[in-house]
């Protein structure tokens, strides 16, 4: 680098002053956010160039195989964190889908259509990016409606199979759903391509010094290399992921794919930042695992291993009760999660539920939850901590009927799956002696329509005059510490349909991934990642 | 759940089970279908023994009319789920990524609508021999019922075996064979 080139740049950055300006003359709240964004952008094309660099310089077939590897699986873990799936069980799919669609249609272009040296990285590393970056977004609209047209229509597919139709036949309508949303506004765009806007791409070929109608047929070859690289991948990924969508009996699993997800009321703004390759998220993990770890520690001196982590992102107060620790959520009223270590001698006792009523819980600010908004709300008063863990102290009993460890509940859910829950952990408690147990609500991801501040979400379902979230599903994770520690989690939906358990048995860790909540922190950070990382129904 | 049945549903007949909420109506039909496994004892068509494998290659000989009827919006109307897209001139090459999209459930289909499409897809199946009815009259006014029962018995005058599940009383009554979960 020269001297000219570093003074030819600084001049450009100049250029930052006009709008730099007129933003510290109106808006200085946004200069920082500003000028973050700028030198993100600068470091990230920089950590590009610098890559593209090593790629041409040592032009190696496999090194250029390897970074299209990264970069598809790069760009699946985009597709999946952005389709809000779990992504343990689509990344692959995801991954794979990517890299050979990318790479046939590439090398398509490569050698038969520019006829150039395939691996040669000047032309490998451009093609592939532009196909790559432009599959991923697309993959973002086919996947993610592909998915939630299964989980919003899967009677559809249900239909269609009890009439004798065949597997993919059945999917049919939900391929040509997930296609149209790929093709329709590529349709729509290219009617418009060049006409009141230059493409990027088209800019940087004549910038190349190439030819107007070399430059054209190359944009052409391109476009359509990116619309075949797009219909390709997603296609290969749709056919890879079918097993883990489907169960042997063709019933869908998606509670397992689909991530409830925790809005339950963060309300943590997507920052804006540059794109690069259009890929751009903020990653906010950091912040919440150092939080959990310092609790963590905080949690061991008093040892009540079934506490999670303190909750940075949504209201939480906590109350100490007899049998249980519930943290409360002021803005759902409903608790965020209730936590309880639930022993052998606690699951016998003389206590009944006959003589309690549901009450209010004078601890907590109004509004909160009353008798009132359950009445008729064709919702039961779901108890989190039971009635029936609490029948050892009359105390813990009239507690546990406190509206701060009740959700609405589907009638349903509570007498049959819920219920046979509870009594599967008395089972354990007898069975180890003691289990630890924390459970508590899902509210399904709404995207941005819950915003900062803004306590009643218009399309969040409720109930009563004080405004009670129903959630979506609950959750329950269970920790066994007795000889080698295990731990297993499970998600029921809030909904009277028969849900069988063993589809209901997640990790902890994607329990985890849904709610938000760090459980069991108290634990050594071994032994609390080998026991969340996955769970079985036939180990206990 | 239902234990201790054992029941043949015969050809040209009107065979209904019933029982009261949550006696297992829908998940017998569910497990005749193939689409629950059978916990013991065995389900055979034709004399054939049905599991979970061969399950499809009964279903081809089946037609289906299932519970939730009014959720299929967008089988009998496939274009009302699509989306139309304005175009957006830097969409192509300069576009952001784009957000995850969230299909939203349909509407609910209205009773005619209901009949319309159980007519309609008892009529593509005019060569299969068992028609399936789950709660076919849950959702219609007490006139389309009363068409939907004619329908039924149509199709077993036809020489069709059909099954029904069903807690309504005019259905039980007018069944060749009853069998109370």
């Amino acid at each position: 680098m020269n001297t000219g080139l570093i003074i030819h740049t600084i001049l450009g950055l100049l250029l930052l002053l006009i709008p730099a300006g007129a933003l510290y003359l109106l808006e200085r709240q946004t200069l920082k956010s500003f000028g973050l964004t700028i030198v993100r952008m600068v470091a990230q094309l920089l950590v590009v160039c610098l890559m593209v660099w090593v790629l041409i310089r040592f032009n190696k077939a496999w090194l250029s195989l390897l970074w299209l590897l990264l970069m598809a699986a790069y760009s699946a873990w985009i597709v999946v964190k952005r389709c809000k799936l779990l992504w343990r069980k689509l990344l692959p799919a995801v991954g794979i889908g990517l890299f050979v669609g990318v790479l046939i249609v590439g090398l398509w272009i490569l050698g038969l259509v520019l006829t150039v040296k395939v691996f040669d990285a000047r032309w490998f590393v451009p093609v592939m990016a532009l196909l790559t970056a432009h599959a991923t977004a697309m993959m973002i609209r086919g996947l993610s409606t592909y998915v939630t047209a299964l989980k919003a229509d899967e009677q559809q597919y249900e239909f269609l199979r009890g009439n004798g139709v065949v597997h993919f036949q059945a999917l049919r309508p939900f391929l040509r759903r997930s296609l149209l949303a790929v093709i329709s506004p590529t349709i729509a765009n290219l009617t418009v391509l060049g006409l009141t806007s230059m493409p990027l791409l088209l800019c940087g070929i004549f910038l190349g010094g190439i030819a107007p109608i070399n430059a054209f047929i190359l944009m052409l070859h391109m476009v359509i290399g990116c619309i075949a690289a797009s219909v390709l991948s997603l296609s290969i990924t749709l056919f890879v992921a079918d097993k883990s969508l489907f169960d042997k009996f063709g019933k869908l699993m998606l509670m397992v794919a689909l991530m409830v997800t925790v809005v339950a009321c963060t309300g943590r703004k997507g920052g804006a930042t540059a794109e690069l390759f259009g890929v751009a998220d903020a990653s906010t993990a950091e912040a919440s695992t150092t939080d959990a770890s310092t609790t963590g520690r905080q949690a061991k001196t008093v040892v009540m291993y079934e506490m999670p982590a303190k909750l940075a992102d949504r209201p939480e107060q906590i109350l100490k009760r007899k049998g249980y620790t519930t943290s409360y959520n002021s803005r759902t009223k409903t608790p965020n999660w209730v936590a309880w270590h639930l022993t052998k001698s606690h699951t016998y006792g003389s206590y009944q539920r006959d003589q309690e009523v549901f009450a209010e819980d004078e601890s907590v600010k109004a509004p909160r939850a009353t008798d009132n908004d359950y009445y008729n709300s064709r919702y039961d008063r779901g108890h989190m901590c039971p009635a029936g863990d609490n029948k050892w102290d009359q105390q813990a009993m009239t507690e546990s009927f406190l509206f701060t460890n009740v959700c609405p509940q589907n009638h349903g859910l509570n007498k049959y799956e819920w219920n046979d829950l509870e009594i599967l952990c008395r089972d354990w408690a007898r069975k180890y002696g003691a289990v630890d147990i924390v459970c508590g609500p899902l509210y399904s991801s709404g995207g941005e329509r819950f915003r900062v501040g803004d306590n009643t979400p218009s399309q969040q379902k409720t109930i009563g005059r004080n405004k009670v979230w129903v959630p979506d599903a609950f959750f329950k994770v269970v920790l066994c510490r007795q000889g080698r520690p295990k731990a297993i989690g499970f998600v029921y939906r809030n909904e009277g349909k028969k849900q069988l358990m063993e589809d209901a048995v997640c990790s902890v860790d994607e329990v985890e991934a849904m709610t938000g909540i760090d459980f069991f922190p108290s634990l050594d950070d071994a032994t609390e990642r080998r026991i969340e990382a996955s769970a079985s129904l036939l180990e206990w | 759940m239902a234990t201790g049945l054992s029941f043949m549903a015969r050809d040209g007949q009107l065979t209904c089970i019933t029982g009261a909420e949550g006696s297992g109506k829908t998940t017998l039909i569910r497990t005749l279908m193939g689409f629950l496994p059978v916990g013991s004892g065995f389900v055979s068509v034709d004399g054939e023994l049905l599991t979970i494998r061969s399950a499809h290659a009964f279903r081809s000989m089946m037609a289906y009319l299932p519970q939730q009827m009014q959720m299929l919006r967008n089988h009998l109307y496939p274009d009302a789920c699509l989306h139309s897209y304005e175009a957006d001139e830097y969409g192509v090459w300069n576009a952001l990524m784009p957000s995850a999209v969230e299909e939203q459930p349909s509407e609910p289909l209205s009773p005619e609508e209901i009949f319309q499409l159980a007519q309609k897809t008892l009529e593509a199946a005019k060569d299969k021999p068992i028609v399936i009815a789950d709660e076919p009259a849950a959702l219609l006014t007490p006139e389309l019922s009363l068409q939907m029962l004619q329908l039924l018995r149509s199709q077993a005058d036809a020489g069709k075996t059909v099954l029904i599940a069903s807690r309504k009383q005019q259905l039980v009554a007018y069944a060749d064979q009853v069998i109370k979960l």
